[in-house]
């Protein structure tokens, strides 16, 4: 189920005209379907057809009729042209979504605009064509909707059709309903209530997850899965305020991958990514999930943010993560290499975060010049 | 417009959002009231109304207004406070979604203003509270409803209670009746149309920026590796095609290490971002594509162009980045310059053509940076 909301929303993202299309007519035609059956029924029980103006029904059930083959026409031939196309044909979109709305807000009207919850399949539709549509193919079928209301409230104002034309009697005028309508209201209700509430919550389900992908995108470093600079950057203010507040340990790593110039030269630059991306996996898995920060700040640079640790944990931290890193061997063309990691550690202290990173890369040019490979800590 | 409404979302408050729900249905409510009201004062329209249930309705509508004004009360001194209030939020859900679910019923719950406010409801609801809480208010008002109509179909209570035959002449509306249905269904249309379509130009326009945000380098404003890579391969697609030349150049910044170490990573951000504006005017047409790979690498995609024409936009280049000075760390005024690696491809794959640029920028490098080295890749590479 999950996956098939999943294919369904990679349509709706790429809104490439033809596959919306295809949906559009899968959606619209099983609606049109149940309101034809149920005219078809009316026009085969003259006790029913009863209810409907003399004449009148047969208009209806063509005009219907109608629909429903333009609609699977134009569907199966977005079906049959999806290969073809280079591009949209917004044409293709006007003609798929035009006519049954409109035909849809003609067959509301007939049956008493307000009377019936036709209104609601109005909406329905319209809404399963903004989500597979834009706006721009929406709206002439918006517009000429509302032309269309505003010519049969004037008529009706002017006593030239009454509340509901299609039928002898609107369905309801204050009496009991009688079993036809019964039966009526209650299935087009249904069939367009459940669709609509279920498509509105998915909506606003997709509007979140959205949301929350945008966030994590603008903080995370895509190759790596790790933070980004500016992530870090926020983080380290937010820990050294709370160090300052609390005045527990909090401890600050700078480490850089030795030589990455030269992978990158030697293996090139896929294996280079590779490279990183492994790193990126190490430190995600090596500290601790929800407290401590991992980020990747700069090309091949990264840091850690360890609170409730001191200048000995955190040495320990890095000292286990360059050994792991260091007994992977990484391949490329056939050649086989180990990946070394210099490291800095610095304690923040009275909450001077700033500080501390720049005495971690104190500590890391200083294992850089003392041959790489090692972790070097702030003395205390 | 939009852009203030979607503000809004995003920084408002819990208590701000139940506010803005409030402050709207409560006045609608005390409409409601007053118009019931006159409606009841008048002969003709009380006779083609039932009056208890009438009644009953304004006894409902008296005390959700209390309630919401209560509420508001309450609500007003924290508005400011970032907390959630699920109980809040659960009081408003039930209260206005069952003042609604009742004016549903009493005017009759098939009628298409009756559905129209209760999918408006919803669709506001969700857009404000939490959708847990509509979950549940959906769910209390469906139940009334279905019970409600179960009632109806089994013939115990009459369909549409408030009004009777009266309200009807000769099969048409009254004038009162047809008023008010037209008001609560258009009212209804509109509010609806407006909120949806919203929502959609809301979940667009997040689509453009995460497509944006996942294609694009944030400091520089170009391209990122991945679009980039994306389009190579599509030019050199059409290139096999057309057999036309291309060319792509890797660029590299001199001693950029020492920029960051020496100076600040502050000041190497502002060199790279004035690396990527050189490079994005030195292109030539906007078919040309110029994207940071990573770090200090960009690349620059040269459609059609052979190697004199890539040695020309790498010559610009170059004079460009001549004139640019940034202050260093001890306040002196220093330069950047660039290695650069051509390549002019005759159809071969994307790695040869990396290779090669690669290996034409590594010789840049070693033959003393600030210059290109150029080169067209012979077929027998592919």
């Amino acid at each position: 189920m999950r996956a098939l909301l999943r294919r369904i929303e990679g349509g709706l993202k790429h809104r490439q005209h033809t596959s919306s299309a295809v949906l559009y007519t899968l959606a619209t035609v099983p609606m049109l379907m149940v309101l034809w059956g149920l005219q078809a029924y009316a026009l085969s029980d003259a006790q029913t057809l009863a209810h409907y103006r003399p004449g009148a029904l047969p208009w209806a059930q063509h005009l219907l009729t109608g629909l429903i083959v333009w609609q699977l026409a134009c569907g199966v031939y977005a079906w049959w042209s999806r290969d073809r196309m280079d591009e949209a044909r917004p044409w293709l979109a006007w003609c798929t979504v035009t006519p049954t709305l409109l035909g849809l807000l003609a067959l509301s009207i007939a049956y008493g605009i307000k009377d019936t919850p036709m209104g609601m399949v109005v909406i329905e539709e319209l809404v399963v064509a903004r989500a597979l549509f834009s706006l721009r193919v929406v709206r002439p079928a918006l517009v000429l909707g509302v032309a269309m209301i505003l010519v049969y409230e004037w008529a009706h104002a002017q006593g030239m059709v009454g509340d509901s034309p299609l039928l002898s009697a609107p369905v309801f005028h204050g009496v009991d309903l009688d079993p036809w309508w019964s039966l009526w209201l209650r299935v087009v209700l249904h069939t367009s209530l459940w669709p609509f509430a279920l498509g509105v919550f998915f909506l606003f389900n997709s509007l979140a997850r959205h949301r929350s992908d945008l966030e994590t995108l603008a903080r995370t470093d895509m190759l790596t899965g790790l933070a980004n600079r500016r992530e870090f950057m926020a983080r380290l203010a937010d820990e050294s305020h709370r160090q300052a507040r609390a005045g527990h340990a909090c401890t600050v790593v700078v480490c850089d991958i030795d030589h990455f110039k030269r992978i990158n030269d030697q293996y090139g630059h896929p294996a280079g990514d590779a490279v990183l991306a492994e790193v990126g996996r190490l430190m995600r898995t090596g500290v601790r999930q929800h407290l401590d920060l991992a980020a990747r700040i700069g090309g091949e640079e990264f840091a850690l943010i360890l609170p409730e640790t001191d200048v000995q944990g955190g040495q320990r931290v890095a000292e286990k993560l360059a050994r792991t890193l260091k007994a992977i061997p990484f391949t490329a063309n056939g050649q086989t290499w180990h990946v070394t990691l210099s490291a800095g550690v610095a304690e923040i202290h009275a909450g001077r975060g700033e500080m501390a990173l720049r005495a971690a890369d104190v500590q890391l040019y200083a294992a850089k010049a003392a041959g790489r490979d090692r972790v070097v800590s702030s003395p205390q | 417009m939009r852009q203030a409404v979607e503000r809004f979302l995003l920084q408002s408050t819990p208590a701000s959002r139940c506010l803005l729900i409030t402050g709207v249905t409560t006045p609608a409510f005390a409409v409601y009231l007053l118009v019931h009201a006159y409606g009841l004062s008048q002969d003709e329209i009380r006779r083609g109304l039932r009056v208890p249930v009438m009644l009953g309705l304004q006894a409902a509508l008296l005390v959700g207004t209390v309630v919401l004004s209560a509420l508001t009360l309450w609500l007003w001194p924290r508005r400011r406070d970032r907390q959630a209030l699920p109980g809040a939020e659960i009081i408003i859900a039930l209260v206005v979604g069952g003042i609604y679910t009742l004016l549903a019923i009493l005017s009759g719950l098939f009628t298409a203003s009756a559905n129209l406010i209760l999918m408006g409801v919803l669709v506001i609801g969700l857009m404000l509270l939490q959708r847990r809480t509509m979950l549940v208010a959906f769910v209390v008002s469906l139940v009334i409803l279905m019970s409600y109509d179960i009632l109806v179909a089994l013939h115990q209570v009459p369909y549409g209670p408030a009004i009777n035959e009266h309200a009807f002449r000769d099969g048409q509306a009254v004038w009162w009746w047809a008023r008010w249905r037209s008001l609560a269904l258009y009212i209804g249309w509109g509010i609806l149309l407006v909120l949806v379509l919203a929502l959609f130009e809301s979940l667009d326009s997040l689509h453009r920026h995460l497509a944006h945000l996942s294609s694009t380098d944030v400091l520089t404003g170009l391209p990122n590796r991945r679009s980039f890579m994306d389009r190579l391969q599509t030019e050199l697609a059409r290139q096999k095609r057309t057999g036309r030349p291309l060319s792509l150049v890797l660029i590299d910044a001199d001693h950029f290490k020492r920029i960051n170490d020496e100076h600040g990573h502050l000041m190497g951000d502002e060199v790279l971002k004035r690396l990527a504006s050189v490079l994005n005017l030195g292109v030539r047409t906007p078919t040309d594509m110029a994207a940071r790979l990573g770090g200090e690498e960009f690349a620059l995609l040269l459609p059609d162009a052979r190697r004199e024409d890539a040695e020309a936009v790498c010559y610009r280049i170059q004079k460009s980045l001549a004139q640019y000075r940034f202050g260093g760390a001890g306040g002196e005024p220093l330069g950047i310059t660039v290695s650069m690696g051509v390549v002019q491809s005759r159809g071969q794959g994307v790695e040869a053509l990396l290779r090669a640029a690669d290996a034409n920028l590594y010789q840049a490098k070693r033959e003393g940076r600030d210059r290109f080295v150029t080169s067209v890749l012979e077929d027998a590479a592919s």
